[in-house]
């Protein structure tokens, strides 16, 4: 079949134009590093510069108020730093090197030493009730966590409930008796254990990942259905040269039927396209760290179908548009646009449900409902995917008539 | 039977008519040379010829075979060298052979020997492998002429194969022709260059607005038309040219001087040409422009096209 020798023509002309495949791969990219950096995600990056920076002001000094630092250092999500009293760590909030400042005043032991077992269970009604302000705590949040403010409260204070609790048990002998044998029981039990199953992931751990899987998970798919459509300027731009270079009249006079014109013409983008979305799925996989889903192989025919999509597309567009001005406008335009609308640019779920609902009419929207199907959802569920594949092919298919009806004009 | 026959061509895109009715046939191994001013029909003929319009009425066929009868293989007995460069520049000189050649389903060894005799007959061998943006305009030309060949086409159309080449080139392409025709194939050429249709058209047709208004031999053609008369005066051409109007052109030569021609076939009066010589000579005497030259010129295919088609600017 003689689209055979258009596609093999094509591209080979499409591999030795370096800079629009450059624009194809490095351009999405890029992209998805500056959106990465500007979350604060980047390779090992990542975890450090998201943490909450915490000031504390141990003004107690005890046992009981070093416990409660000691619980604060070991998060990996908090960076903590000592300040000699509370009005250095005020300038620093006020400055933003710190995001929380924590005070502890002096006569924590001695609140701790007054409450009792009844408190601890009874935070309501004893003598916990005014919460750290009674502990002679207090929290003070800058600008960074300023509306978060009560949510640290509570953090902090549940932190001390779980660091007094020991000495306020320990004031109860039978209590405490009880307590050492339970705990002796469970050491044993837990060594077993940790000897025969593979080690847990932290709640850090977790709490980090899903950091990275909520910001790569979306703007690797997202950008790169939205730059795999921008082949349909490519695809235009092309069919525009053809016709302005003569040679498409010439493949018209030679024996080649109209349909074998246009799938000869379409097949090459279509082969970019799937090496385009290919090469950024492994670049967001080995450069971000995203991650791929339980069932990485449905990734293939989601791709196919959003190439398929964008490629008849641009077979439409290409046999719409006249100049190279109107592929710039038109082109950009259009391509821009169902970004826009679809979700590509912000991810669907901050869109409202008009818009949302209004972004299905882009093969865009389908897409992105389908990789957020396989890429975060822990057991994706096949009808949606097929459903948003048949709906892309279906996308492709208008697109592809439109444009075969439209080429009967091409000169 | 002609090679290529067509009878009664017309097409129109609205109230305007482009072919009207054209009728010629070319043998094989003719050369048939196409000519009009811009705007005349040529292109749409030929677009018609090559299958890419489809025309109001009449027929065409090539080597027997109509368009409606089977398009595809009526496109491998045809070869078109049109006259935009329709080469791929950043392909090299034998890829864009092998391109065109493997469309027109040619493979393996075959492809191979003819690219080498397409690229050696139009003198491109040495630069095979030169990407053709690399080109001159000449190179690029007979390289846009070579693609036309390499199925080897019963019938080759030529649409100004030679615009903006240099003498060697040009002459380089003239000869390949001359080689097609040799060969046995006909060769349709449409060119602006009268000198180049007179030098290896066989036969040539002259068409306006859509209309074929002769077709012939070159001597053919010539003999009809005897020669113009042609007076050098001394005088303004302001002063003397509404005066002559419906008796000769007035080209100025000089400040004081001017030419007076006059046609012997002019359609656009009934007067023949010894009464219309003697009205000028008595203009000429009422003006007191004195006569310093008067001769006879022969017809050339330039001065035949000019006198069938006008002298008015065309867009």
């Amino acid at each position: 079949m003689n689209s055979r020798e258009i596609t093999s023509k094509d591209l080979l002309l499409l591999c030795r134009d370096r800079r629009t495949l450059s624009v194809l791969v490095a351009l999405p990219l890029a992209f998805i590093s500056i959106l990465g950096f500007s979350t604060g995600q980047l390779f090992s990056q990542a975890d450090k510069s998201h943490a909450v920076k915490v000031g504390i002001v141990d003004a107690d000094a005890t046992d009981l108020s070093e416990n409660i630092v000691q619980k604060l250092r070991g998060m990996s999500a908090l960076t903590v730093s000592d300040y000699p009293d509370r009005s250095a760590a005020r300038s620093a909030l006020a400055e933003d090197k710190i995001h929380v400042l924590l005070y502890i005043g002096p006569k924590y032991h001695e609140k701790v030493g007054d409450i009792t077992l009844y408190d601890l269970f009874h935070v309501e009604r004893g003598n916990l009730r005014g919460k750290l302000k009674v502990l002679d705590m207090a929290v003070e949040s800058g600008s960074f966590l300023a509306n978060s403010s009560q949510i640290v409260q509570e953090l902090v204070f549940a932190f001390s409930l779980q660091t007094m609790a020991p000495s306020v048990l320990d004031k109860d002998p039978k209590l405490k008796l009880q307590i050492a044998r339970a705990s002796r029981r469970s050491d044993g039990e837990t060594e077993t254990e940790t000897e025969e199953s593979t080690p847990a992931a932290t709640p850090e751990d977790t709490a980090a990942r899903s950091f990275n899987t909520i910001v790569y998970q979306t703007l690797v798919p997202a950008y790169t259905v939205m730059f795999v459509f921008f082949i349909v300027t490519f695809m235009a731009r092309s069919f525009i040269g053809e016709r302005d270079m003569g040679t498409l009249n010439r493949l018209r006079m030679a024996p080649i039927t109209r349909t074998g014109l246009m799938i000869g013409k379409t097949i090459p983008f279509l082969v970019i396209s799937l090496v385009q979305t290919g090469l950024l799925f492994l670049a967001g996989k080995w450069l971000f760290g995203m991650d791929w889903g339980p069932r990485p192989l449905l990734l293939l025919p989601v791709m196919f179908c959003t190439s398929a999509a964008a490629t008849s597309l641009g077979l439409m567009v290409a046999t719409l548009v006249r100049t190279e001005a109107q592929v710039s406008a038109y082109g950009n335009f259009l391509v821009l646009t169902m970004a826009g609308i679809s979700g590509c640019m912000m991810p669907r779920t901050w869109q409202s449900e008009l818009m949302q609902k209004v972004g299905l009419i882009t093969p865009h929207a389908w897409a992105l409902i389908a990789y957020d199907q396989i890429l975060n959802r822990p057991d994706p569920e096949m009808s949606v995917v097929v459903k948003s594949c048949l709906v892309m092919l279906a996308f492709a298919g208008g697109f592809f008539a439109i444009g075969w009806w439209r080429s009967r004009d091409l000169e | 039977m002609s090679l290529l026959e067509v009878a009664d061509l017309r097409k129109s895109y609205g109230s305007y008519t482009a072919v009207d009715g054209l009728t010629f046939n070319v043998e094989a191994g003719e050369v048939f040379g196409l000519l009009g001013p811009n705007g005349a029909g040529k292109s749409t003929t030929m677009m018609m010829l090559a299958g890419l319009r489809p025309a109001d009425s009449g027929s065409v066929k090539i080597d027997g075979h109509s368009f409606d009868s089977g398009t595809q293989a009526l496109k491998l007995i045809l070869g078109i060298v049109p006259q935009d460069l329709a080469i791929y520049p950043d392909l090299t000189a034998r890829e864009n052979l092998q391109f065109f050649g493997r469309l027109y389903g040619i493979r393996g060894s075959i492809l191979r020997e003819r690219i080498n005799k397409v690229l050696g007959d139009v003198g491109l061998a040495p630069s095979a492998n030169v990407f053709a943006r690399n080109f001159s305009g000449g190179m690029k030309r007979r390289l846009n002429f070579a693609a036309a060949l390499l199925h080897q086409p019963k019938l080759v159309i030529l649409d100004e194969p030679t615009v903006g080449v240099d003498p060697q080139s040009r002459s380089h392409l003239m000869d390949c022709v001359r080689n097609l025709s040799a060969a046995g194939v006909a060769v349709i050429y449409c060119s602006h260059y009268m000198e180049e249709v007179e030098a290896i058209c066989h036969r040539v047709a002259i068409v306006d607005k859509g209309k074929l208004l002769t077709c012939g031999t070159l001597a053919e053609l010539l003999s009809d038309s005897r020669a113009d008369l042609h007076l050098r005066v001394r005088g303004v051409k302001a002063r003397l040219g509404p005066r002559l109007v419906g008796l000769a052109e007035v080209e100025p030569l000089g400040e004081e001087e001017v030419q007076i021609v006059m046609h012997r076939n002019r359609r656009d009066t009934s007067f023949a040409i010894n009464d219309r010589l003697t009205l000028v000579l008595e203009i000429l005497k009422q003006a007191k422009a004195e006569i310093l030259s008067m001769e006879t010129k022969e017809h050339d295919l330039e001065r035949l096209f000019l006198e069938l088609t006008g002298r008015k600017l065309r867009d």
